[in-house]
């Protein structure tokens, strides 16, 4: 088992055999360059997915995971693989998502539209049952935190250690909120039934 | 994990993965051969990094050979010598800041020519020579040395550098004179310097000249860049920083500027131009810590267009945009850039990081605190541990609402919350236990609290605690958020 040590030095999340696969791949990449395209075929969807999921636009959507592989490309010979590869790599989006949204900020884009954007693409692409309908609007109004907690766990489809690591919190930390999170949401689904 | 959950999660799915797209095919193909072709030059590079340099000296030996036929060796060698930081009667120097090419004036037969400005940490020296071809009285270096009187290097905020030693000597049979003057040396930002000197005039007159000398960094990478506009001047505090304008333009009618911060401290990870500090209301533009003046004193307002500061903290360099709020037409040049701050996150490598040790006075009470006065003091911070108060309550928990649930977690038992004071620009501390460097239990999750959302001048982190800590707990600083004062300044011109 190995540890991940955040910025204070708190060991946030840890990781077993499960992830022996990716770390062939890295080892492979770190010898030879071409082979980061295995790692980029691994991860291009959930990341692409997650900033989506942000940003709602598809262009911007390109445009920024462009951003973050070829980030992540130029700075891989100096990433040294003692933690998780894919909280280094989300660390790099959520980063270049930070510099998209300050930049929105300044343009003083509608700030609906983004939203406007996710629920078109979203009904457009997939018809969504009420019920699934209901469980999507309650999502987004949640803090952004927990909307952040979600998605990377639902869309990136990351572990909670992977979360842990990403979030500088310890990987039960996040077991719980995430667990107390599905709990209320039920429980608010289940008030919009009624 | 029961059956009811895992339904959900499913539905938590839908919801989320299931509304949003898959990428296009096309984007991914395309941004995998852009991946490529990133990966190709780079081993490019590399396989023919050699064969590159072989090729490469061989090409130089044939330029040379080349303008030592169509220019004469003494040019050629003159040359070669400046860009490699050689001066003659000094010999090769390591240069932090070379003159960018010569300089000439002519008056009637004679001219001045400065051939090099070399700045080291130790000297400056500049090399110039006098040509009268038609000298009759060439052969007398006297009447040479005469020529030129009382000269000095002048800075652009008016700071006077004088002479500290010279040489000279006679060459072309007498036509022509080459002077060596020392000088203490120039601030390593400098991008131009005026030389000042009186000539006498074979007229008999006097005239003083004042030629300004453009300076290049002595590894010949530009002091700034971008074909349409001069960067005059260059004020770099501290310097550990550099402020660069990378390039202007004008679009629909407004100033752009492309403004680049590098940094050297490898444990600065971004660097930020906003002003976090100043709250800014939804809707309006980013409060930052830029501003431009006009010619005529006037300000120019100016917003943050976009930022791209570096996600690879070893790129050390942030890339911001600025855009005027006026039209440019009404901006009088040549206009200045000021930066008054910047805002710093800092990292500490471990062996760097202060630590300091809490070990309870008395009996721990929840609620209840203990006020200390602990310096830690390191190369990068000094901050005083001030209060430690133990916590009933977990901070985190109230985050994912309210509810049982989590059975198989234990909620954090036990908390401590640090009070820390710290000079007032450092704005956000993050602390840790260093037990968590080695054992995962017990220690503490931890969470910072930013100066500026806090209410009180006292940073603050909270340390959560499956159970009571084994005391003495020793925590260290693991990084901190910082406002690092400039100003620096641009002076910059539109040619066109």
């Amino acid at each position: 088992m190995q540890r991940i040590v955040n910025k204070g030095g708190a060991i946030v999340a840890s990781k077993d055999s499960g992830d022996a696969e990716e770390d062939r791949l890295i080892l492979l990449a770190q010898e030879d360059p071409l082979q980061f395209h295995a790692l980029y075929d691994l991860w291009i969807t959930r990341v692409y997915q997650y900033v989506y999921s942000r940003v709602g636009v598809q262009q911007d959507a390109e445009d920024i995971t462009s951003q973050i592989f070829l980030s992540a490309y130029q700075a891989f010979p100096r990433y040294q693989h003692k933690g998780v590869f894919s909280a280094w790599l989300f660390t790099i989006a959520r980063n270049q998502l930070k510099r998209f949204y300050r930049a929105q900020t300044w343009r003083n884009l509608p700030l609906e539209a983004a939203e406007q954007g996710r629920r078109d693409a979203g009904l457009e692409q997939v018809d969504q049952a009420e019920e699934i309908e209901r469980l999507s609007k309650l999502i987004r109004t949640l803090p952004t935190e927990e909307q952040e907690l979600i998605r990377l766990r639902y869309i990136a489809e990351l572990k909670f250690s992977q979360i842990a690591s990403i979030l500088n919190r310890r990987e039960d930390a996040v077991k719980k909120m995430l667990y107390r999170l599905q709990e209320r949401l039920q429980k608010l689904l289940e008030v919009h039934y009624e | 994990m029961n059956e009811t959950v895992l339904d959900f999660e499913g539905k938590l799915r839908a919801a989320t993965k299931g509304t949003t797209p898959l990428p296009a095919q096309k984007f991914v193909a395309s941004l995998r051969t852009r991946l490529g072709q990133e990966n190709e030059a780079g081993t490019l590079s590399r396989r023919f990094q050699r064969r590159f340099i072989v090729r490469a000296s061989n090409a130089l030996v044939l330029l040379i050979v080349v303008l030592v036929a169509l220019l004469g060796p003494s040019d050629v060698l003159a040359a070669i010598q400046r860009l490699m930081g050689y001066v003659p009667g000094v010999g090769f120097i390591q240069p932090q800041l070379i003159l960018s090419e010569p300089l000439t004036v002519s008056r009637g037969n004679v001219s001045v020519t400065v051939e090099n400005l070399v700045v080291s940490s130790s000297e400056s020296v500049l090399v110039f020579r006098i040509e009268d071809p038609y000298s009759v009285s060439g052969s007398q270096s006297s009447s040479y040395r005469e020529t030129t009187r009382n000269p000095y290097l002048q800075m652009p905020d008016g700071t006077i550098y004088q002479p500290l030693t010279g040489q000279g000597r006679l060459e072309k049979n007498g036509r022509q004179w080459r002077e060596l003057i020392r000088f203490s040396p120039l601030p390593p930002d400098t991008t131009s310097v005026f030389f000042v000197t009186e000539l006498a005039l074979p007229s008999g007159t006097l005239e003083t000249l004042q030629l300004e000398l453009l300076l290049e960094r002595g590894d010949h990478s530009p002091m700034s860049a971008g074909e349409n506009f001069v960067s005059s001047a260059t004020s770099i505090v501290p310097d550990e920083v550099k402020v660069r304008l990378d390039g202007i333009a004008i679009e629909q009618d407004r100033l752009v500027l492309n403004v680049i911060v590098d940094w050297e401290n490898p444990n600065w990870q971004v660097v930020e131009v906003m002003n976090f500090a100043e709250p800014t209301p939804k809707g309006n533009p980013i409060a930052h810590f830029a501003s431009v003046t006009d010619a005529n004193g006037a300000i120019v307002p100016i917003s943050l267009n976009t930022m791209e500061s570096s996600a690879n903290s070893n790129e050390k360099q942030a890339y911001f945009v600025f855009l005027s709020d006026m039209p440019v037409n009404e901006i009088a040049f040549p206009a200045t850039l000021s930066l008054d701050a910047i805002y710093v996150s800092s990292f500490l490598p471990l062996s760097e990081q202060p630590v300091f040790t809490f070990f309870p006075k008395t009996n721990v009470i929840p609620g209840e605190c203990e006020t200390l006065l602990q310096s830690m003091v390191s190369n990068e911070i000094e901050a005083t541990l001030a209060k430690v108060c133990y916590l009933d309550s977990d901070p985190h928990m109230s985050l994912g609402g309210g509810g049982g649930g989590g059975n198989e977690i234990s909620p954090p038992q036990f908390g401590l919350e640090l009070s820390l004071s710290a000079p007032s620009d450092i704005v956000e501390i993050f602390v840790g236990d260093t037990a968590c460097r080695v054992q995962p239990n017990p220690c503490a999750g931890s969470a910072s609290y930013s100066r500026q959302w806090g209410d009180s001048d006292l940073l603050k982190s909270v340390h959560l605690y499956a159970v009571e800590p084994n005391w003495p707990v020793i925590f260290s600083i693991g990084g901190f958020d910082f406002i690092r004062e400039g100003p620096w300044s641009i002076e910059f011109e539109l040619t066109d």
